[in-house]
């Protein structure tokens, strides 16, 4: 009775404590929430580093890599998605502009690489240049469906998603570069 | 008791008719986030909807037009996927041998033969079903076949759009509060603008009348591309306003689309070339490089014009001097803004299409010739926008320096003027 009655005395107790968050992931989720809100896309941002920053107590320049990571696993994907659609398009024209895209991702990659180099060494303008060498890159594949209209919108939703995240990578490593200054 | 089965038969027919709809409507309305998955969903459905057509006894097939709707439907049904399945074909090649009046038939059999690649038998077919009788899906679908056939190369690209333009039209005539036969036609005549070089504004007007036509579909609610496309005209034609909001739209009709990065583009943009002009046309240093402009001679048969004297559009006969005060950089490769003063010391903002990016510089001296100009002036969610404005579309209209510009500086863009018109 009484280890029974010992156990209904600590268990708010347990359960309260049970029920304060981890002060580590808390301070992350904050540190998240103040950088994204900085960036335009305020809900992708957070949205993409919650997901790869979880159970850990990032700082800024981790969540700066998370950003250019994220670039480089999205430019992956969208590569592996023209390769599909070059495989079964018999358009010559379409297989024209899917060839366009596809070098265009790869030299995005081959930047967002350099940027993560760079930002290995803290050269916080070469990571920004690489960033805006991507997304340039990319703007190229979305031009060469532009003179298209009944195909504008392939790829269309992919090269705008990377497009954004590139924007808010360039904001994160900006906020990164001003709290080393 | 024949009479019952033939009830019993035209509702299996008809039954597996529905089928066939609900397939292609899934077709046009399911998209998962993984696209196999789709495939296999396709690939149930239409196992489904060909065990229900092998219910109809073969007695009811035998007839010609009986049988010809049966092959029909079957290659229907195989015809659902994206890639070309040669059973399909069979199966509609000979439904139309048994009943040359079917256009539906017509139609699939084009559709399924393009998808091979074959893009002129498939334009067969549609011609042959529109010989039966007036069609407007398969009107549109010969105008964008005929689109893929000026695109992928012929002896005469621009003869071909207007024959898509023309079918396009007719589509229209046949239904006129048809959201996509005008969807269609605004994409004719957009493909019209850059094959014939990317230099006659009034194609694009006619592609942005033609999507304001189709927006008031109520059907064409759910194509956010409609409202993508009409907006990117916009944004060529610097419609600024009407650009954003084509932009908010087509993102609220598809979040997927991620097309506010559209707007927010557009709005940072407009910020700096208000920014740009507020900063850097202080009016001591707008006077000091104004005053160079005034002994500018123009070796050359046009007037000189300050910007405040120019109508909008393309002024002809008039040229304007200016000085370059700053290259104005933003996210997008296309155009080059540049703000300039003139010779009045009046401010402006200079869109340069099809350029290099090194081929003008700060303190340049520009001429340009039959300027277009427009006047900005607009509000977008509490900021307004006002500045004049004046955009150069090809490389002719310029002297840079007093030269004009060598051949090696234009850029090949997807949106530029490829030549001059004459």
């Amino acid at each position: 009775m009484e280890s029974v009655s010992r156990f209904f005395f600590l268990l708010p107790l347990v359960l309260s404590v049970s029920l304060i968050s981890n002060p580590c992931e808390a301070q992350g989720d904050d540190l998240i929430h103040k950088i994204c809100a900085q960036t335009k896309s305020n809900d992708l941002c957070i949205a993409t580093l919650r997901s790869e920053a979880k159970n850990s107590n990032p700082d800024i320049k981790s969540l700066a890599a998370i950003s250019i990571q994220n670039l480089i696993s999205t430019a992956n994907r969208t590569s592996d998605k023209i390769a599909k659609m070059l495989n079964t398009t018999t358009d010559p024209s379409i297989q024209k502009c899917l060839s366009d895209c596809s070098k265009a991702y790869t030299d995005a990659l081959d930047q967002l690489d350099g940027g993560l180099a760079a930002l290995d060494t803290n050269s916080y303008s070469d990571i920004n240049k690489a960033v805006f060498a991507a997304k340039d890159a990319v703007q190229l594949c979305a031009a060469g469906f532009s003179s298209d209209p009944d195909h504008a919108f392939m790829l269309r939703s992919r090269n705008n998603l990377f497009s954004e995240l590139c924007t808010n990578a360039v904001t994160i490593v900006h906020q990164l570069a001003g709290s080393t200054a | 008791m024949s009479g019952q089965n033939q009830n019993e038969d035209r509702d299996l027919m008809a039954e597996a008719r529905t089928a066939a709809e609900d397939l292609y409507d899934l077709r046009d309305t399911y998209f998962p986030a993984d696209p196999e998955e789709k495939i296999s969903k396709l690939q149930t459905e239409a196992d489904l909807a060909l065990k229900l057509l092998d219910t109809i006894p073969f007695e009811q097939r035998k007839l010609p037009t009986q049988r010809a709707a049966y092959e029909f439907l079957r290659g229907k049904i195989l015809d659902v996927f994206p890639d070309y399945r040669k059973e399909a074909e069979d199966h509609l090649s000979k439904a139309v041998k048994l009943n040359p009046s079917l256009s539906d038939a017509w139609l699939c059999l084009g559709n399924c033969i393009w998808k091979k690649g074959d893009l002129l038998s498939a334009k067969n077919c549609f011609t042959l079903a529109l010989n039966k009788a007036p069609n407007k899906k398969i009107l549109c679908q010969l105008s964008m076949l005929e689109r893929r056939l000026a695109q992928v190369g012929t002896d005469d690209p621009a003869q071909i759009v207007e024959e898509s333009i023309r079918h396009a039209k007719e589509a229209i005539t046949l239904d006129v509060k048809d959201g996509n036969s005008w969807y269609n036609l605004g994409n004719a005549c957009l493909t019209s603008f850059f094959i014939t070089g990317a230099w006659d504004h009034n194609k694009l007007l006619q592609s942005l009348k033609a999507y304001q036509n189709a927006e008031k579909d109520e059907c064409m609610k759910s194509n956010p591309d409609l409202y993508f496309n009409c907006a990117t005209v916009n944004k060529y034609l610097e419609y600024y306003e009407r650009a954003l909001s084509g932009f908010e739209a087509a993102a609220s009709k598809d979040p997927g689309l991620n097309a506010a990065e559209e707007v927010q583009k557009m709005v940072s943009l407009l910020d700096k070339l208000e920014n740009s002009l507020k900063i850097h046309s202080r009016a001591k240093r707008v006077a000091s490089l104004a005053s160079s402009l005034a002994d500018v001679n123009l070796n050359c048969s046009y007037e000189k014009a300050a910007i405040n004297l120019l109508t909008k559009g393309r002024n002809k006969a008039v040229a304007v001097v200016g000085k370059v005060l700053l290259f104005i950089k933003h996210e997008n490769l296309s155009p080059l803004y540049y703000l300039v003063c003139d010779s009045d010391q009046t401010c402006f903002i200079l869109s340069v299409y099809g350029l290099r990016v090194d081929a003008i510089k700060e303190g340049d001296h520009l001429t340009v010739l039959e300027p277009c100009y427009s006047a900005v002036d607009f509000s977008w969610k509490g900021k307004h926008y006002e500045f004049k404005s004046i955009r150069v579309d090809f490389l002719e209209q310029i002297l840079l320096n007093g030269k004009a510009l060598a051949p090696h500086q234009a850029v090949r863009t997807s949106i530029h003027a490829q030549h001059k018109p004459p």
